[in-house]
């Protein structure tokens, strides 16, 4: 077990590291300048990519669920979300449970 | 640190966004539970990590028994969007009256939810009170998210394991509708867009690179196609 905290540990200081460096950059960079906004284009697209990622090829328990299934909740939830001008809640809430139902009855019919 | 604007950040990010991070690490601390994870490991973490797809990838590995330099090259690199999240809203932090290591100290407290939420935020308001707010807002979303990491895992044995799957798929839902949902601009579209469809794309080639090629090329792609669009239009 003392092996796992060893590597909480390192997760944490290398997790910080990226903060970290951020702050050092930041102070370099002008943010008005095409860098500045090249690197925001970075961020948002690192972000998009992951959650895609995450969605489409999900791993642990969630990779068990169908893509389409995934898929469904997140439309459903974004249809939601545009119809009831920014309710989060409603939103992320039907599409999660969107998702646990069409699996249970996946789960029923095989 | 302004405390009134300390306690202002803690009280505006209850609603949604912290609901989210309760429902998220309920279903951490569920999956964890079913591992050799200790339920500390799951709160110490989330302190100090404080990224749920690292704590994931970080819990995943370790059930599976990946080596420790694997578990730890991939919760970096899962964890590298810090790194251009961290230099585009550092900016919006500074004032004289702040000393260099307060920036440092913010810095841990960047995370997803509060990077999206903030950034908005952050500039309606006198640059002084902006990191008291941010702290204020994150460290009460990861006060919330500890002790409900902690809730799910003690509780998992009454959660169905189709209930874990939903509120697990919490974390890339809520990104997905909030990013889809409130980009305004062009150029913030393309970004989202273009690393949509790198993200998936460039898993298939090399899983353990993804996040950061799928951010560079795809963030490049889309700082390209913003920059010919605005030369068309004028």
């Amino acid at each position: 077990m003392s092996e796992l905290w060893l590597l909480l540990i390192l997760c944490t200081l290398g997790t910080y590291a990226w903060r970290g460096l951020g702050v050092l950059l930041a102070g370099r960079l002008e943010p008005d300048s095409d860098l500045f906004r090249w690197v925001s284009c970075v961020a948002y697209a690192m972000i998009a990519g992951l959650v895609m990622r995450l969605i489409v090829m999900p791993g642990g328990p969630l990779a068990g669920s169908l893509f389409w299934h995934r898929m469904f909740a997140c439309l459903l939830g974004l249809f939601i979300y545009r119809g009831l001008k920014g309710n989060v809640f409603l939103a992320v809430g039907s599409g999660a449970a969107a998702l646990v139902v069409l699996n249970e009855l996946r789960g029923l019919i095989n | 640190m302004q405390s009134a604007a300390f306690w202002r950040g803690a009280r505006e990010s209850i609603g949604a966004p912290i609901a989210v991070i309760a429902a998220n690490y309920l279903g951490l601390g569920a999956f964890a539970s079913a591992t050799a994870v200790s339920v500390w490991a799951i709160v110490v973490s989330t302190f100090t990590i404080w990224a749920l797809p690292g704590q994931l990838v970080m819990v995943d590995m370790w059930m599976v028994g990946a080596p420790w330099v694997a578990v730890l090259l991939a919760v970096m690199l899962t964890n590298v969007r810090f790194l251009p999240m961290s230099i585009t809203i550092m900016p919006l932090m500074r004032d004289p009256a702040h000393q260099r290591w307060r920036y440092y100290v913010t810095a841990h407290f960047i995370a997803m939810t509060s990077w999206v939420v903030c950034m908005p935020r952050l500039q309606q308001m006198p640059s002084v009170e902006r990191i008291s707010y941010f702290i204020g807002f994150s460290l009460n979303c990861i006060v919330v998210g500890a002790i409900f990491g902690a809730l799910g895992y003690y509780a998992a044995a009454s959660i169905p394991p189709a209930v874990q799957l939903g509120l697990i798929f919490l974390t890339p839902l809520n990104f997905f509708v909030l990013l889809a949902g409130e980009v305004r601009e062009r150029m913030g579209a393309l970004a989202l867009a273009c690393g949509a469809l790198a993200g998936p794309l460039f898993h298939l080639v090399t899983p353990e690179w993804s996040v950061v090629v799928a951010g560079v090329v795809g963030g490049t792609l889309a700082f390209a196609l913003n920059k010919m669009m605005g030369a068309r239009r004028e």
